[in-house]
């Protein structure tokens, strides 16, 4: 006799297989033994006949099982059929996205190409994914996540590593000899040359141990006080110069994390009033001014320019440096600046407050001093914010806010769970769990760490953030106008993040972790978008476009000028002490106007915006490497090839890597300057 | 008088951030002109000064106006504009013009406009110069003259 089985080949029939499945399921019930479940055997055979699928077997044992009155059994045989069935579709579901991922890798980040090991690092973590969702996190946590509420980021490294880290540079080339590589350890650096070599090294090692940014906080502090103390000779210009190239070059040519993805390099600067750091600082700008190779504009590393009244602004010791970062600003879009004259700094030593990648800030702790070198972000997990006002009761437009709210406490409590279930998995791995990163004692409070203590200690001197997104979308679904049209939208909007900063705030205080407000970049949330879409319907305003907007920001679609957007998203920024930043959108590179960005940046100061970036195109054409706006020809050489440099998420990137979600909101993208 | 349009916030056409006014007719006819649409006399809106000033003081950014075209010195009524600039300047603006003439050609009542031009870009836009890295101007004939030092000059070569 044959049996069919479900991919539809035929196999000799055995009945023991059917004894073996009754006696599993007795095993739980109690209510047969062996002599039975053989019994019950039989009389499913007696009703089988040639040529049967497997699946019309499964259901005659179900009918007699029921039939002869072991019904617990046969309840329990029921859902013994639904769990394999949901393991087959997930195993099947697996292999079909990773079928799919050896043909084309995803496009979700900046810096990620498509190399064989790009392959092989996506499939890892869509195994990772896959794992966590079978059986690691509670399952009413994965439904929330699967059903587009909330979103654990790099959930793929959900059990395995943290976010980010600031590098203490300074104390590393100090004592570097202290730190061992994985054979051996180096000597501390004599030369800048050296020093910035060994610092790409250092900075390539900690990224592998992370899944987010590193950041080198303060450089030119760095440079100036390994010169002033000694540890490095007193270097001529040339030197300087070359040791930037160096670390410039390292930091844009260098994969890691498996060959497959270019380290998320930040570095903040633009404090250092002494001769080395500022000659650095004036090296750094000008050699990234001029670009790669063929005079290519950088995307890694990062540039944060660091703003203070009294040493930036005209009239301060270094507004030369100010002044020259942002003419290189207004050709190579970065670097971005950080203006710690905002309120809300003053609390914070100006050294201590860093910006890590596109907008991560780590600052303030309850374990410990507040300071910035060796702590990062932990992890955020984002509340998408509209599917929340798209659930609330009352029409669009017109819904209930009390009910938004009742809402939005249920699912910060369940971020609330997840954070605390992901951090505690964390924080009980090994130091050789993290091995340069905690081996080491590169983070804060690691120092005493032995290879099989648990991270605790150090882990918690990091933050644990809760962003959300779309902030425009929900007032558009609660009332109708989003805060870049009406005041009563405004007013909402800043209440929900006010609300959002609150409830991190008390939980800081409860758990004695740093839970921090993250202003979630949102321009990858394409899927968001259209699961809310199907389930809620298409929506002016809400849905219908294929992105939500960024975290507070106003709708980039909107036609609003410079100094009104500044004005209304400053009064945000307070309010999310994890990060954020503001864009305003020129239509070309405001290349011979940096009096019209400074003008800019003092209004920023005025409103309150933290930090901040200008954006607009930047097209390169491959032929002549001219660098501009090009409409379809080079002005310069008539070449119609060109690479398109956008910021997207915070980061620069080529138009043609950046997924389709990511199109539409530069697409849309209103430039402020306009003629109407 | 009569406009083709207004662009605020501008980083393009001068130093700082500009209201930009583009006032409608031209008689110059540049081959490959960016705004052939604002040559026509009679094509575009009339205004008056105070809807303009109302505009210039509501960008709240904004650090000087630009003359722009069309050609502000080909205008009908040049009185107007000439009335709206001793507005503008009162009100502590700098005025950056583009002039479809050199600036030694100028004559009349566009020599008392002038008086209150800060930066004027002169000469015609002449398509075979035409590069686009330049700053504020078109073709590499065009050029920025800062009033202030081209008087100086003027005095000293008289």
């Amino acid at each position: 006799m044959l049996v069919i089985k479900r991919n539809g080949s035929k196999v000799e029939f055995d009945s023991y297989k059917i004894t073996i499945a009754i006696l599993s399921a007795f095993n739980e019930t109690k209510e047969g033994n062996h002599e039975v479940a053989q019994n019950l055997t039989q009389k499913v055979i007696s009703k089988i006949e040639d040529n049967i699928h497997v699946e019309k077997i499964q259901d005659i044992v179900e009918e007699t099982l029921m039939q002869e009155g072991f019904l617990k059994t046969a309840k329990n045989y029921i859902l013994y059929r639904e769990e394999h069935k949901q393991q087959r579709e997930f195993e099947s579901n697996l292999m079909k996205r990773i079928a799919k991922l050896s043909k084309e890798t995803n496009r979700d980040n900046a810096n990620i190409n498509h190399s064989p090991a790009s392959k092989m690092y996506q499939i890892g973590g869509t195994a990772s994914k896959a794992y966590y969702n079978s059986g690691l996190l509670p399952k009413h946590l994965v439904k929330l996540c699967s059903e587009g509420d909330i979103h654990p980021h790099d959930y793929d490294y959900y059990d395995k590593t943290f976010n980010c880290i600031s590098i203490p540079l300074t104390k590393m080339l100090k004592n570097l000899i202290d730190y061992e590589f994985e054979y051996g350890s180096v000597r501390s650096p004599k030369r800048i040359e050296s020093a910035m070599s060994l610092a790409s090294i250092i900075l390539q090692r900690i990224s592998n141990d992370i899944f987010g940014g590193t950041m080198f906080p303060n450089i030119d502090m760095t440079v100036e006080t390994l010169i002033d103390e000694g540890y490095i000779e007193v270097p001529d210009d040339k030197s300087i110069e070359r040791s930037v190239q160096s670390l410039l070059y390292n930091l844009a040519t260098m994969p890691t994390r498996a060959g497959n993805q270019l380290p998320f390099s930040s570095i903040t600067f633009g404090l250092e009033q002494g001769e080395y750091g500022r000659k650095f600082t004036k090296a750094l700008l000008t050699e990234f001014n001029k670009g790669m190779g063929k005079g290519e504009t950088f995307i890694f590393p990062n540039l944060i320019y660091k703003c203070l009244k009294d040493i930036s602004w005209q009239g301060s010791p270094n507004d030369d440096l100010y002044d020259l970062a942002v003419e290189v600003s207004c050709h190579r879009m970065n670097p971005t600046f950080n203006f710690l004259d905002c309120e809300y700094y003053k609390q914070f030593s100006p050294k201590e407050v860093n910006v890590m990648g596109c907008r991560t800030h780590v600052i303030g702790n309850v374990n410990g001093e507040s300071v910035s070198e060796g702590r990062g972000n932990i992890f955020p997990t984002t509340i998408n914010l509209p599917r929340i006002a798209l659930k609330t009761k009352g029409i669009i437009g017109d819904k209930d806010i009390k009910d938004f709210y009742k809402k939005l406490d249920k699912i910060l409590d369940s971020v609330k769970e997840l954070s605390t279930h992901r951090y505690n998995i964390l924080a009980n791995l090994k130091a050789n769990d993290i091995p340069f990163v905690m081996g080491q004692h590169v983070y804060y409070k690691s120092d005493d760490l032995k290879p099989e203590d648990t991270i605790e200690e150090a882990l918690k001197q990091g933050t644990i953030s809760i962003g959300f997104m779309g902030i425009a979308e929900t007032c558009k679904a609660l009332i109708g106008t989003h805060h870049g049209e009406s005041d009563k939208a405004l007013q909402l909007a800043l209440d929900i993040n006010k609300y959002i900063k609150d409830y991190c705030d008390a939980l800081t205080l409860e758990t004695h972790l740093n839970w921090t407000a993250y202003a979630t970049p949102a321009e990858s949330t394409v899927n968001k978008v259209i699961k809310d879409r199907k389930d809620y319907g298409l929506i002016e305003g809400v849905t219908d476009r294929d992105y939500y907007t960024n975290s507070f920001h106003v709708p980039v679609y909107y036609p609003i000028s410079i100094a009104r957007k500044i004005t209304i998203e400053g009064q945000f920024h307070p309010f999310n002490n994890a990060g954020r930043i503001s864009y305003i959108e020129l239509s070309a590179p405001p290349i011979h106007n940096k009096e019209g960005v400074k003008i800019v940046h003092q209004h920023m100061v005025k409103s309150g915006v933290g930090y901040a970036g200008i954006n607009f195109p930047i097209d390169e054409c491959k032929s002549c490497n001219y660098s501009g706006v090009i409409k379809d020809v080079c002005p310069k050489c008539g070449g119609t090839e060109y690479k398109k440099i956008r910021r997207v998420s915070g980061y620069l990137g080529f138009e043609e890597r950046i997924n389709e979600s990511k199109e539409a909101e530069i697409n849309d993208r209103f430039k402020h300057d306009t003629v109407n | 008088m009569e406009i083709a349009g207004i662009r605020t916030e501008s980083f393009e056409d001068g130093i700082g951030i500009r209201v930009v006014i583009y006032f409608q007719g031209c008689t110059h006819y540049c081959y490959n002109c960016q705004n052939p649409h604002t040559w026509g006399f009679g094509e575009g809106k009339e205004v008056n000064i105070q809807y303009l000033l109302n505009i210039i003081e509501q960008d709240e950014l904004a650090t000087g106006v630009t003359f722009s075209g069309g050609c502000p010195f080909c205008a009908k009524n040049l009185d107007e504009i000439i009335s709206l600039a001793k507005e503008i300047k009162k009100r502590n603006y700098n005025i950056w013009a583009y002039c479809g003439e050199n600036i030694e050609d100028l004559q009349g009542e566009q020599l008392e406009l002038l008086q209150y031009i800060d930066v004027l870009i002169d000469g015609q836009y002449v398509d075979e110069l035409r590069d686009d890295t330049l700053a504020f101007r078109g073709s590499s004939n065009q050029r920025v003259i800062d009033i202030k030092d081209y008087n100086t000059m003027k005095g000293e070569a008289i």
